[in-house]
């Protein structure tokens, strides 16, 4: 007669299940799960609607900023409204600096709740002027340095750090408990192999969690966010399904090859424990060290000296248009629009030039600093097949948007608005051309350009890949060791 | 049925079996005595593949033990000096599991509940949790479950050692009716009169060797006794 591995597996299946629902293990673990679950995904969903918020203040702020400068414009050009120097709408540099500006805002990826990541430490919206870029890109908000720490309580953090600890909870026993309640010389006299044995207390354990970690997010989403329902985000959330599945099945792989060894249940969970710690929480910061000793970060003291330095040359260089006399203030004729002309004070022409200045002299630093930057990022997603635990949550922050990529995809896109806002008003100022109404709806505008979901989709499909194919090896190991595992 | 060939089974430095060679008949009851550590538990284990021979070979129904784990074991029924089920179930429940795994099929609640009273389980206790049985009580549930599986052979490691004198004799009764249906019986036990009373033949074990084999016919609970004493002493 053939053996029926089928049937036998769906009778230990079945059998896991009634004896973990009895003893309330099972219970008291999916409980636990449920509430971190909905406690990290409310979490993802507060910070998410907070920079939604963030972002439809600073687009409202400019809005209204815009139509104020329309009004006064008109109101300017029409000889209706006194002339003040430096709120004049019609003066271009004012126009370009502190008078009107852009916002270049990120949105939220449509699944940014499932995983905070980089989002709570890099801005998601910039103000962009004719001020030099050091000044706005490398001078944001201070978080919470606690936060900064511990990084916030969110869903990646539940899938990352907590799932691992419940797999060992429910799998650190697998085989011991048989072997040590006495029931396994009964199980094994039957015609049923303990690989068998040990995949079917695996798959109840395994559905068990998944059906509460996965199916509870992706939910809450889809009713409350309908952003979340396009075909591209669906697709997103089919691999972040898997790579959660393939996460949990890579600790209860990990949790089946420790019990084959054949130790006592207490000594399995001292182990898993131990691996738990190695490859959560040392393996990371010693990949962390690794990183900052093979490719240094970038030096912030050196950026802002050599910022003070390059902004001392350029007021040097422009110390002459510095200097010069408010001849606007004994001179009030000296501020209307003539034949569409207008006299920029040279005060502001010099503070124009001089950010420009600085700008063009820092760049060969911030080019290095860039490098410097990218190289580190090379190296990490290099070294994340090491560790799972980082390897999982590059791909998480991947699918939620807020990974480094993607701001620095951002940081990218608004250096080259900052440059097109200057290279708009540069002619203006420098010509003492006079805005105009018709100028006012062609200033340059902000469009963020999404990263290709392609791009995306491959980088997480082949994390998926790679965590399969470790489960899929440790699993091998341990059904392999099983078959010659001692029973007495 | 049951057939060992030239089994030795080494554990470091200490043999527990030492070039064993055993064989017992289809409707055979083959007893085996010994003292602790004589090995018997140990050829036991080996004809389970609970363990693997150092050398030799093991055969039940002229299959491979160590090459056919599973087919082996669809032919055999095991049951244990110390029946341990699981004690967050009912008797029943835990029959209608193990017998499931062991036949692949369900079977229904009546079928289970005969089973039981075959094996001495009062019908009443069948539906508690086996957290609250006896040792006697959960043999008996290691009892159904042997029987509900319908062996060819059954490998009894010290099954009475559990169980009163009436239910000790209850289940002799039912080796000996098994015994006439054909099924092949192997059974370790320290009990010379239940070995004489119901075994066909008997072997008795010492250091790891078979050092004497005989037909019950063939010897009175005198000699026997005389004869075992006379190894152990040797």
């Amino acid at each position: 007669m053939q053996p029926r591995p089928l049937p036998t597996l769906s009778l230990i299946v079945l059998h896991e299940a009634r004896i973990l629902v009895r003893d309330r293990t099972l219970l008291l673990v999916c409980c636990v799960l449920a509430l971190m679950v909905g406690y990290g995904l409310f979490v993802g969903l507060a910070q998410a609607t907070l920079r939604d918020r963030m972002v439809a203040q600073v687009l409202k702020h400019e809005q209204e900023t815009q139509t104020a400068n329309s009004g006064m414009l008109q109101s300017v050009l029409a000889g209706q409204t006194a002339l003040i120097p430096f709120s004049n709408p019609a003066n271009p540099a004012a126009m370009a600096g502190t008078l009107s500006g852009r916002y270049a805002t990120m949105l939220n990826a449509p699944l940014a709740a499932l995983a905070i990541g980089q989002s709570d430490m890099m801005p998601n919206y910039y103000r962009i002027t004719y001020l030099s870029k050091v000044q706005f890109m490398y001078d944001t908000e201070i978080e919470n340095p606690w936060n900064l720490l511990s990084g916030h309580f969110d869903l990646a953090f539940v899938i990352v750090f907590v799932l691992p600890l419940l797999v060992t909870t429910l799998g650190y026993n697998l085989l011991s408990a048989e072997r040590e309640h006495g029931t396994l010389r009964l199980l094994c006299s039957q015609p049923l192999s303990i690989a068998t044995l040990m995949t079917g207390k695996v798959v109840v354990r395994m559905l068990a969690l998944l059906a509460i970690v996965i199916p509870v997010p992706l939910v809450v989403l889809l009713l409350i966010r309908p952003e979340a329902r396009g075909a591209e985000q669906l697709v997103l959330m089919l691999l972040w399904s898997a790579l959660v599945a393939a996460y949990t099945l890579f600790w209860f792989a990990v949790a089946a090859l420790v019990n084959t060894v054949g130790l006592s249940s207490s000594t399995n969970a001292l182990i898993m424990v131990a691996l738990w710690t190695i490859l959560v929480l040392i393996l990371p910061v010693t990949m962390n060290l690794a990183v900052g000793l093979v490719s240094p970060a970038p030096s912030r003291t050196e950026l802002a000296n050599r910022t003070r330095v390059a902004t001392a040359e350029s007021l040097r260089e422009y110390e002459d248009l510095y200097s010069a006399d408010y001849r606007y203030a004994s001179d009030p004729e000296a501020l209307l629009v003539k034949n569409e002309r207008i006299e920029v004070p040279s005060r502001m022409r010099a503070f124009f030039l001089a950010k420009q200045k600085v700008d063009e002299r820092i760049e060969p630093l911030l080019k290095r600093f860039d490098q410097q930057l990218l190289q580190q990022q090379k190296l990490v997603d290099r070294l994340s097949l090491l560790s799972p635990a980082i390897l999982i949550n590059e791909a998480l922050t991947s699918i939620a948007g807020t990974d480094s990529h993607r701001f620095l995809a951002f940081k990218d896109q608004t250096e080259a608005f900052h440059q097109e806002w200057r290279q708009y008003f540069s002619p203006r100022i420098l010509e003492s051309r006079a805005m105009t109404i018709r100028d006012l709806s062609s200033l340059p505008r902000w469009h963020w350009i999404e990263m290709p979901a392609s791009e995306i989709s491959w980088s997480i499909w082949w994390r998926v890949i790679l965590m399969l194919a470790l489960a899929s090896v440790l699993g091998s190991l341990a059904l392999a060791r099983s078959s010659r595992l001692s029973i007495e | 049925m049951l057939d060992a060939i030239e089994v030795t089974k080494q554990f470091g430095a200490k043999r527990a079996l030492d070039n064993v060679s055993l064989s017992v008949l289809p409707g055979e009851i083959y007893c085996l005595l010994g003292a602790n550590g004589a090995g018997k538990t140990t050829l036991v284990n080996l004809f389970l593949n609970f363990l693997q021979p150092t050398s030799g070979s093991l055969q039940i129904g002229k299959l491979d033990v160590v090459r056919q784990p599973l087919e082996t074991k669809r032919l055999l029924a095991y049951i244990p000096e110390q029946v341990t089920l699981y004690g967050v179930l009912s008797g029943l429940e835990n029959l209608a599991f193990f017998s499931s795994i062991a036949i692949g099929e369900h079977l229904p609640r009546q079928r289970l509940l005969e089973l039981l009273e075959a094996a001495g389980l009062p019908r009443q206790a069948a539906d508690d949790r086996v957290a609250t049985y006896s040792k006697g009580m959960r043999q008996k549930v290691g009892i159904a479950i042997a029987l509900a599986k319908n062996a060819k052979a059954l490998l009894l490691d010290e099954p009475t050692s559990g169980l009163d004198p009436s239910a000790a004799n209850e289940f002799s009764e039912l080796l000996v009716k098994a015994s006439n249906d054909g099924v092949t019986v192997l059974t370790t036990t320290h009990d010379l009169f239940h070995a004489k009373q119901t075994g066909t033949r008997i072997g008795i074990m010492k250091q790891g060797r078979l050092v004497e084999e005989l037909r019950s016919e063939e010897v009175s609970h005198a000699d026997l006794e005389a004869l075992y004493l006379q190894h152990m002493k040797s």
